[in-house]
């Protein structure tokens, strides 16, 4: 069992953890590099570039479809419909669970919610093209559909976890429902909401790339890569394919050092 | 006993006003929002699946879907499992270099491989498991690591003093140890499969699996068979999740319930 002190005697210095990350970016810059170059070189029949695209061809399309301002109108796109749905989704998550904290809600819902949870949303899809056609509001309400689970079930635990003792005292002071609601319970949900986000953010990106993949609306990430997709442009696609993992991959870290620095400065951080 | 009546009997109840209540929505609000021509009553569904199960079309879908998950899931792990004791051997520093990788690995939308693997191999079986193992490699990778982050460096140095080769540290310390852990990445995969697995089937456009008879029927207005299919994949998912949540709280003591918001 390591003590605190020397947990903090342990640590390196921060000039050399600051050194070590440094170099270690490098090193990771580098292995990339390395990894371009056996791309490029490989031979046609282990990385067929009719598939795969060549770096220095991916490396152009992806500079055109910058510098016509295509790939970050398309984000954009993809971004906002992300948002929506996770508002909507987070609204209907959080309503549902407050609705199925009392008793009779939780008696209606409890058989609802265990099965639309295991409806695989994915399979969903084809359902919305036909109510809804081919428009963003089909992307919208099938990533909604996923992320509302997430808000759900986190709501309902902090509805569980909720001090008992503190609503019975606000209800004895007069407190309505709708007050206890507001002051206490939609207050201390916060980090689970937060957690919910975490969770729900990447996984709606990813859905939505989906829809857009299915549903090729007019603008999208998953549009541009099913239009370079189609139009047999392996460069394009393989530029897009990378923007969406790059993008994917900084979402999920911002949201989770969001989530640190929150749960840090609530003291709920670990040491 | 008669608690026991009783408890069935409010059980009974509850699930009666469920699909009451999912009825009346169904006819109310979702029956008017469909178009001509596409709609299906509950008695359509179920003589569809009838025919469906005795024709043995539900099996060959069931059987598709599944096979491409449990395969997928099979090779995913066998990799995610092997690069989980590479870096739990290797120095801290590899471990560190590589985790932005897993990272990115773990955060990709895997339905971005579609495009790019339909024209490299097809649309077939072999590119829908390749998502699919894609998508079980961090999870499985992650979980094995976190499992050989709790082995005890000591009991290693232990048994490297008493002249243990690596393979034999592996196979009798570090993977008994871990083992708890990456059947609990095992058990978070399957559904994650799962449902890679119907996504990559409606993606590739094909006419197997759940997925591909569910775009397929739908592209030709056939409700009954569109519900059906959905039908059949969420009582799989139902039956898949109760035998995970059994199996992981039976033999591994572990409560799944904390990890469900991340299915889907």
């Amino acid at each position: 069992m390591v003590t605190y002190a020397e947990d903090i005697a342990l640590r390196p210095s921060p000039s050399r953890a600051h050194r070590t990350g440094l170099l270690l970016a490098a090193a990771r810059v580098a292995f990339v590099a390395l990894l371009g170059l056996a791309w490029q070189v490989a031979p046609e029949s282990i990385l067929p570039s009719y598939a795969v695209g060549r770096p220095r061809t991916i490396a152009s399309r992806l500079w055109d479809l910058t510098k016509d301002d295509q790939l970050f109108r398309a984000l954009w796109s993809t971004c906002l419909a992300v948002l929506y749905a996770l508002v909507i989704g987070a609204l209907i998550g959080i309503g549902l669970a407050l609705v199925a904290s009392t008793r009779i809600g939780g008696w209606v819902l409890g058989p609802i919610i265990t099965v639309a949870y295991a409806v695989p949303k994915v399979a969903l899809i084809p359902v919305y093209v036909i109510m809804l056609g081919i428009e963003t509001r089909t992307h919208v309400v099938l990533v909604v559909s996923m992320v509302l689970f997430a808000y759900f079930f986190s709501m309902r635990q902090a509805i569980d976890e909720l001090d008992q003792q503190q609503v019975i005292a606000l209800r004895l002071m007069g407190a309505s429902r709708v007050t206890v609601v507001r002051v206490l319970t939609l207050r201390s949900a916060v980090p689970h909401l937060l957690g919910a986000t975490r969770i729900g953010l990447p996984l709606a990106f990813g859905i939505e790339v989906f829809a857009e993949l299915r549903v090729p609306t007019v603008h999208g990430l998953g549009v541009l890569l099913s239009d370079a997709a189609n139009n047999l442009d392996p460069n394009g696609a393989m530029a897009v394919a990378l923007f969406i993992v790059v993008v994917a991959y900084l979402l999920d870290l911002l949201i989770g050092a969001q989530l640190r620095r929150y749960t840090k400065s609530v003291g709920l951080g670990m040491r | 006993m008669r608690r026991a009546l009783a408890r069935i009997g409010g059980t009974l109840a509850q699930w009666v006003v469920a699909i009451a209540v999912v009825y009346g929505a169904w006819r109310l609000v979702v029956s008017p929002q469909l178009p001509p021509g596409f709609s299906a009553s509950p008695e359509e569904v179920l003589t569809k699946l009838r025919s469906w199960f005795s024709d043995g079309t539900a099996w060959d879908m069931i059987g598709r879907t599944l096979g491409e998950a449990l395969t997928g899931l099979a090779i995913g792990s066998c990799i995610g499992i092997a690069i989980a004791l590479a870096l739990g051997f290797s120095h801290p520093v590899v471990e560190r270099f590589f985790e932005p990788f897993i990272g990115a690995l773990y955060a990709m939308p895997k339905f971005v491989l579609v495009p790019v693997l339909f024209v490299w191999i097809g649309a077939g079986f072999t590119p829908r498991m390749v998502i699919i193992a894609v998508g079980t490699v961090p999870i499985v990778a992650i979980y094995t690591l976190s499992g050989i982050r709790t082995v005890d460096p000591d009991r290693v140095r232990m048994m490297r003093l008493f002249g243990a080769r690596g393979w034999q540290v592996v196979g009798k310390l570090l993977v008994p140890h871990t083992a708890g852990h990456i059947a609990t990445g095992l058990t978070l995969a399957l559904p994650h499969a799962m449902f890679v697995a119907i996504g990559a089937e409606i993606l590739f456009g094909g006419d197997d699996g759940i997925g591909g008879v569910l775009n397929t029927q739908a592209q030709l207005f056939d409700a009954p068979a569109v519900f059906g299919a959905l039908t059949i994949a969420t009582v799989l998912s139902v039956v898949l999740l109760a035998v995970l949540r059994l199996v992981s709280r039976r033999l591994l003591g572990v409560d799944l319930e904390r990890a469900r918001p991340a299915w889907g």
